[in-house]
């Protein structure tokens, strides 16, 4: 019997490990690694493969957009992977652009409440049961008091905002010694586009606990703009949470490019070099729900002066 | 104009939809096909048809199930000619490979399967280095179990053991994660 077992497990290893044929003697229930084995490929591929198959999948997806309009020869499969028949796809895609250029006038109405439809339905679908993060990273300038709000779609930069000479007046509008944290804000974001906020008169040497963001910002005024929460986790990591309020608001005008479904992040959060006291990455979250369904984000670049290494 | 920015925004919604879906429908797909540029074919058509029919989508359903349903078929299509893997589709071979991957205190969704593959990479730094060096040939290096076994001047059978506890290690590890502790007694 356990020899029996033996040689069935490894048929089952040399089926993963030596790309052996399938064995008919093989039970099924000996492929118990086979989702562990799964997730060791993909983690082991490394991230430049992923983007690679991402961005295959969406250039892909995109020649569909363009095709969509051709009626589809009965048994015909197109082969959509770049790598093979790439040829045959541009053929396709150029015969579609004449063809989509032809009907336009007549196809558009339709097109596009269908295009609708299937965004609000993939929209519902992913605000599901995922809560996926999203970040931007706010770039601290080299002399600590400027950022640089780069947001990302799509692998590229979308919009990059400079924050700089801005002038604000943070107040501690928050906050409790005992319970370690506090909370800065200030009444003013008047253009982000021209703005900056001097990270070194935010943050002070108060050291703080992690707590809820949500908690917080409960107890803000609503005339406050801009808010920062420093904190610090329960081990010991420094943190920062900070809320552009009205973000959403003030785009539209003057900066169209502002992408249009940005709203309050999550959280925010800043990780700082307990030794040199230098910010290592800031970053802001969001959920599906709010911030609709862009992905943006970005890294800390730069390094930081001494002004901020106080904290 | 109108049309270009909803291009833009079904562009924008199925990237997000790839992103969201890429770790889990990737290793669906890698339990069912072996062949790399098979799962990459399979993976893309999937998430485009997906895409194409999200009207028939009901959304009472978890979309990771009906991803996974597409894929499936997908995935039969793309093999109907190839008996080498033909055998996994069998409806107790499906079942078989749904509870393996979902075996898991994590959630069927896609921030379930970034955590998994979180708590794989702790695991993975808590194996004994022996473990992970072979992990890392087999993963890593693209070796197979015999080509191991050469390097390492052991039976290519005994290197197929040693992987397959490996794995159930992690496994285990996995499931407990945070409580586990890998290659102690």
């Amino acid at each position: 019997m356990n020899q029996s077992r033996d040689e069935t497990q490894s048929s089952a290893s040399r089926w993963l490990d030596d790309e052996a044929p399938w064995s008919d003697e093989l039970d099924l229930r000996e492929l118990d690694t086979l989702a562990i084995h799964a997730q060791l490929q993909h983690l082991f591929e490394g991230e430049s493969e992923r983007e690679a198959r991402i961005q295959r999948v969406i250039s892909a997806n995109q020649e569909v957009l363009v095709t969509q309009s051709l009626p589809a020869k009965p048994g015909h499969k197109t082969q959509l992977h770049p790598r093979r028949g790439w040829e045959r796809r541009w053929t396709i895609a150029l015969a579609a652009s004449l063809v989509f250029l032809c009907v336009f006038g007549l196809l558009m109405p339709t097109k596009q409440s269908s295009a609708l439809a299937a965004i609000e339905k993939a929209i519902v679908a992913l605000q599901q049961p995922v809560r996926r993060k999203y970040e931007v990273i706010l770039n601290i300038g080299p002399m600590g008091r400027e950022l640089h709000v780069d947001l990302f779609s799509q692998g590229k930069t979308d919009f990059r905002v400079e924050l700089k000479h801005f002038p604000i007046q943070p107040a501690v509008i928050g906050g409790d010694a005992e319970a370690r944290w506090a909370i800065v804000g200030t009444k003013r974001w008047d253009s982000i586009d021209q703005g900056s906020f001097p990270l070194d008169d935010v943050l002070d040497r108060v050291s703080l606990r992690f707590l809820s963001l949500h908690d917080v910002l409960a107890s803000i005024p609503s005339d406050y703009e801009y808010v920062k929460i420093r904190g610090q986790t329960p081990a010991g990591e420094s943190f920062v949470t900070a809320t552009l309020k009205n973000l959403q608001s003030q785009h539209g005008g003057a900066n169209d490019q502002l992408p249009d479904r940005i709203q309050l992040p999550d959280r925010i959060a800043v990780r700082i070099d307990d030794q040199t006291g230098v910010v290592k990455d800031l970053k802001f979250y969001w959920d599906h729900r709010q911030l609709g369904l862009r992905e943006v984000k970005a890294q800390y670049v730069g390094e930081v002066d001494q002004d901020v290494s106080k904290y | 104009m109108k049309a270009e920015g909803i291009d833009t925004r079904s562009t924008q919604v199925f990237e997000v939809l790839v992103r969201e879906y890429d770790q889990m429908l990737i290793a669906y797909i890698r339990c069912l096909i072996r062949d790399p540029g098979l799962v990459e074919d399979v993976f893309q058509e999937t998430l485009i048809t997906a895409w194409r029919r999200f009207e028939d989508f009901d959304s009472t359903r978890t979309l990771g199930a009906w991803l996974r349903g597409i894929a499936l078929n997908t995935a039969r299509n793309a093999t109907r000619k190839r008996a080498a893997d033909r055998h996994l589709f069998s409806d107790e071979a499906v079942k078989q490979v749904e509870d393996v991957l979902l075996s898991s205190r994590h959630r069927d969704d896609a921030e379930g399967w970034s955590e998994r593959l979180a708590a794989l990479k702790e695991c993975l730094s808590s194996l004994p280095e022996a473990a992970r060096e072979l992990i890392s040939r087999r993963y890593k290096r693209g070796e197979n179990s015999s080509e191991i076994a050469d390097a390492l001047k052991r039976s290519a059978a005994a290197i197929r053991k040693e992987l397959q506890r490996t794995r159930r290690l992690l496994a285990h590890c996995i499931e407990n994660f945070g409580a586990a502790n890998l290659g102690k007694p």
